[in-house]
């Protein structure tokens, strides 16, 4: 657990020799500011702000009720005006909002900082909470990162972190005869135990196309995008590996199903319909209503290439519109808190490293399921990545999904056709 | 043969002349399209209503056509996660008020538009009608910044003030409504000398309370299935209508939707009970459309 | 023939006037000062976040190459071509056939046939999207029979399958004019034509049919132009890879979810236009079959 911190803030060491402030406000610097109950600054703020975010699965909006009902009860005189959209909608309104000026003082956003930080939209933030940056994971700071002269800016922070696995049901596995798999697994092992699954009333595995992808799609060394988000790189020879080889799963070693065969009423993985899914952390809450049967975390098949895990956080930024600020930032500042980290991680992971680590979370996770969690965790932080993070990241997510439905229905597609095709696109809206 | 089916199907009823009618195989063939056309709008509604009181369990195990065990929990989750009861409220008192003062502002101005002459009425007329071919997206964000100014927002005023001004659909069809009344009607009345105010509220209002009806259920259930409208003009939970109030079950990664499934069926239950009470006025109402 | 008042005082009849107007002026006025601000927005290249500047045809440009655009067009007007004739039929038949039924019956299946009407059009897609799923009720029916299951909402049957929802949807408001239409046909015209020994087909098509070709050109106007801005439905069940994107939902994704208000603004102008056109043609096409006095 110590290599893990030292890691962890060794990065982001470095990069804060770049900020110009190293303001390190309070007695006791960090660790106090993360106590329930104390605030770093001791001012007294008050007022009301508006906060707005989507709504990711059902307990989003319970768990911001409690935290805000925590901070109102430390501060009295504040409020804070909560103002929950469903996903889709999410978008059109805040558009209309910003275009009026009329942005809550806080929202939740994703990627989009790169762009409105630096157009002046998104307060900066790496001022007014240099003494937290220290303690959060720093990969996931990175996607509210905006260069700007001199360095990066902050102009958002992760609340919470979302991430993939591979989910297997352990019940159907014992009945096939397959062995939990140890974790250097490779993929020809994975591809042998979905065929021993497969049968009239289950698959195997599925193919999804998506973030989720990106543990298996790693291993074959392939990304949709570069690193740095310029270069689309989603019909590279690793990428066409990786896609052929989800092809095969269909129709050579006929695995998974063809996605417009899956339906959308049914879950995939709790409906029993998949043994082998690749899935997300988001879906903890549904998986552990899950009464039919064992289920649990597998380790990601190993190919050429190292697996990595996805690993995305959820962001919280300041608007400019903002009229008070000073409670905004006091409130951002509570997000952070162990209380509240604890309240946020029901519906995903922290992001304050030591919340993360701690033993006794991991077990209380591991306890509610998955067993495995440990696992997970580990590799969100050794091994986590974003995916194509870039600010058109809906657009490319598109243009993917759309690829992904042309190839994977037929059994005979121009899959490099296909791929070139996509991957022009997906540049088209890099560079625009 | 068939034209001889078609035939006897489509023949122009004269029962003033009969009693008694042979079934004909044209009857047995107009009431199968009709009964089957009836099938066809039923079952998709029962078959969604059956799956709302499915359990979560069920419907993500896809259990099939019949539930294993039927429960309302889907429903106490449409009224205890969201305040359903309050954005009908809401929904009833939006849609109410914009509908009927928006018929009525619309009738005053058709007839102007239809009984008097003055310069330039055709040009009134033809951009009023312009305005029903402008895509709702374009004016979005100008809207909300005039409401914005005005600080409307988060009030139900918002969603209520702009239709007040009238519907160039109702001005429309009420128009044409009253180009068919007769001229001599008030005539009688400008002898003795009444102004146009009085010619309108005495004369003609009352002769299109039928079609104005008829404008007024349908701007209902138009206002009250508006999703965009509340979700952008409005912002706290509280000030919500049912139909936004619907888009919190539908997350980023994981939708309820058995419970979107209920809560659609009780979205749909005031519109239908509105529907069943006032159906003899839709029909009338659009018997005397001047639409010849 | 509109006729008009002849008032003693004018004066007054001015007054009043302009306070009757003034309500629906001041809405127009907000439409159309609103659908300005929006379509300027047109010839920038405005992105909310950052102020917009001015960039005159370069949209339309744009547009012009945008092969996600003529997929929108085409989508667009596959959907018009198929459902417009389609509800319009529908329709008609459903009126020709409910007129032969008086009474309750006649009432309770005009009532049904209505009801899709009454719903918000997310409500029907959800509900559909369920039906048309790969495990959902009409798969369940083909299964039933033996036959094999189809891929509703596939790539080649998206489309298909949301016009046959509109088709759904729309025919029993249809109907119900096209019943207020009949009605208004003199019985006597009936008689005269059997007297003359006409049978019920040639009756149909020389007496109902003429008779109803300004009610037809009503709905075939307000039809299309509905169609043309299909969303709703799209914008639920959403076809992959763009199978079952229309102008409007394009739209609303550059505006909304990409952020991109110029470029949808333009879009905007060329959607107005197609509908401009499309209408205008209709109406100056009517002298040619509608027929408003017999």
């Amino acid at each position: 657990m110590k290599k893990l911190k030292t890691i962890l803030k060794d990065q982001s060491k470095t990069r804060r020799s770049f900020l110009k402030s190293t303001l390190v406000v309070g007695a006791g610097g960090a660790a106090l500011s993360l106590f329930p109950g104390l605030t770093a600054r001791a001012e007294a703020v008050s007022g009301t702000i508006r906060y707005s975010n989507w709504i990711g699965g059902p307990g989003d909006i319970e768990m911001w009720k409690n935290v805000i009902a925590a901070f109102e009860a430390v501060n009295p005189g504040t409020k804070i005006e909560y103002e929950p959209v469903g996903w889709t909608e999410y978008w059109t309104k805040l558009n209309t909002q910003f275009a009026s000026r009329s942005a809550p003082d806080i929202i939740g956003f994703q990627m989009q900082s790169r762009t409105w930080g630096v157009e002046g939209r998104f307060e900066p933030l790496s001022e007014p909470f240099a003494d937290l940056l220290d303690d959060i994971v720093s990969s996931q700071l990175k996607v509210t990162q905006a260069p700007i002269a001199g360095g990066i800016e902050q102009y958002g922070l992760p609340f919470r972190m979302v991430g993939a696995s591979l989910f297997g049901n352990i019940s159907a596995m014992k009945a096939a005869g397959i062995e939990y798999p140890s974790e250097d697994w490779s993929i020809d092992d994975f591809v042998a135990a979905a065929k021993r699954l497969t049968n009239a009333d289950q698959w195997g595995t599925a193919v999804t196309g998506g973030p989720v992808d990106l543990n298996q799609a790693s291993t074959f060394g392939a990304r949709p995008t570069t690193l740095d988000y310029s270069t689309a790189t989603f019909n590279s020879p690793e990428y066409t590996e990786f896609i052929k080889w989800q092809h095969d799963l269909i129709y050579k070693h006929k695995v998974a199903p063809p996605p417009a065969d899956l339906s959308a009423q049914k879950e995939p993985f709790s409906s029993g319909a998949v043994a082998m899914f690749p899935s997300a952390s988001w879906m903890y809450p549904g998986y552990r209503e899950i009464e039919n049967f064992e289920w649990d975390i597998l380790p990601d098949p190993i190919g050429s290439h190292e697996p990595k895990t996805y690993a995305g956080p959820d962001n919280l930024g300041i608007t400019t519109d903002s009229k008070n600020k000073d409670l905004a930032i006091a409130f951002l500042r509570f997000v952070f808190t162990r209380a509240s980290q604890t309240e946020i991680s029901s519906t995903g992971m922290p992001v304050v490293i030591d919340y993360l680590l701690d033993e006794s979370r991991i077990a209380k996770e591991a306890a509610s399921g998955p067993s495995n969690y440990g696992y997970f965790v580990k590799g969100a932080i050794e091994r986590g990545e974003g995916y194509a993070f870039a600010p058109p990241f809906f657009e490319i997510l598109g243009h993917i999904g759309d690829a992904y439905a042309l190839i994977m229905n037929e059994e005979s597609a121009d899959i490099d056709g296909i791929l070139a095709n996509a991957n022009s696109r997906i540049q088209q809206a890099l560079d625009a | 043969m068939t034209s001889k089916l078609i035939q006897s199907a489509t023949r122009m009823p004269r029962d003033s002349n009969q009693t008694i009618r042979k079934v004909s195989l044209g009857d047995i063939t107009a009431n199968t399209i009709l009964v089957f056309l009836f099938v066809v709008i039923t079952v998709p509604f029962i078959w969604s209503a059956i799956a709302s009181f499915q359990t979560p369990h069920d419907f993500v195990s896809g259990k099939g056509f019949l539930p294993s065990e039927w429960t309302l929990t889907n429903y106490k989750k449409v009224f205890t996660d969201i305040p359903m009861t309050r954005m009908i409220a809401n929904g009833v008192f939006i849609a109410g008020t914009a509908s009927i003062g928006g018929v009525f502002a619309s009738a005053i101005a058709a007839f102007c538009l239809a009984k008097v002459n003055f310069k330039g009425r055709a040009l009134y007329l033809s951009i009023v009608i312009l305005t029903m071919m402008i895509p709702p997206a374009v004016l979005l964000i100008p809207f909300y910044t005039i409401m914005y100014a005005l600080s409307l927002i988060d009030t139900p005023w918002a969603l209520i003030l702009p239709h007040l001004t009238g519907s160039a659909f109702a001005i429309f069809f009420l128009r044409q409504h009253m180009l068919t009344i007769p001229h001599e009607l008030h005539e009688a009345a400008t002898m003795d000398g009444c102004s146009i105010a009085s010619i309108l509220f005495r004369i003609y209002l009352p002769l299109v309370k039928g079609p104005m009806s008829v404008l007024i259920i349908l701007n209902f259930m138009i206002h009250w299935n508006d999703l965009l409208g509340p979700l952008i003009y409005l912002n706290s939970v509280e000030q919500m209508t049912p139909t936004a109030g619907l888009s919190f079950f539908r997350g980023q990664f994981a939708s309820e939707y058995p419970v979107l499934l209920a809560g659609s069926i009780v979205c749909i239950v005031p519109t239908t009970i509105v529907f069943l009470l006032f159906n003899r006025q839709i029909r009338q109402g659009l018997l005397i459309s001047g639409l010849k | 023939m509109s006729e008009v008042l002849n008032i003693k005082s004018p004066k007054r009849t001015v007054f009043w006037l302009l306070v009757f107007l003034f309500p629906p002026t001041i809405g127009l006025g907000l439409v159309y000062y609103s659908a300005a601000q929006g379509l300027t927005m047109g010839f920038t290249n405005w992105n909310i976040i950052s102020a917009p500047k001015w960039i005159g045809l370069k949209n339309f440009e744009q547009i012009w190459n945008d092969y996600r655009f003529w997929l929108a067009v085409s989508n667009t007007l596959f959907i018009v071509l198929v459902t417009v004739p389609a509800q319009i039929g529908l329709g008609l038949l459903a009126a020709v056939l409910l007129h032969r039924i008086k009474g309750k019956t006649s009432s309770i299946l005009r009532f049904v046939y209505f009801y899709p009407t009454t719903c918000s059009v997310v409500a029907l897609g959800l509900m559909w999207m369920f039906i048309y799923d790969s495990g959902g009720l009409l798969n369940q029916g083909l299964e039933f029979v033996g036959l094999e299951s189809v891929r509703w909402l596939g790539y080649g049957n998206a489309l298909l399958s949301v016009c046959v929802l509109i088709i759904w949807t729309g025919f029993g408001y249809i109907s119900l004019i096209y019943v207020a239409g009949l009605a208004a046909i003199p019985e006597q015209y009936y008689e005269a034509a059997h007297l003359d020994g006409a049978n019920s087909w040639q009756q149909f098509f020389y007496i109902t049919l003429p008779m109803l070709t300004p009610t037809t050109f009503f709905l075939i106007v307000v039809t299309t132009i509905g169609a043309m801005q299909t969303f709703g439905q799209v914008y639920i069940i959403n076809g992959r890879a763009d199978s079952t994107l229309t102008i409007v939902q394009y739209i609303y994704e550059k505006a909304f979810t990409q952020f991109s208000m110029g470029y949808a603004a333009a879009l905007s102008w060329i959607l107005i236009s197609f509908i401009l056109i499309l209408t205008v043609i209709q109406v100056r096409l009517q002298r040619y079959w509608v027929s408003y006095d017999i």
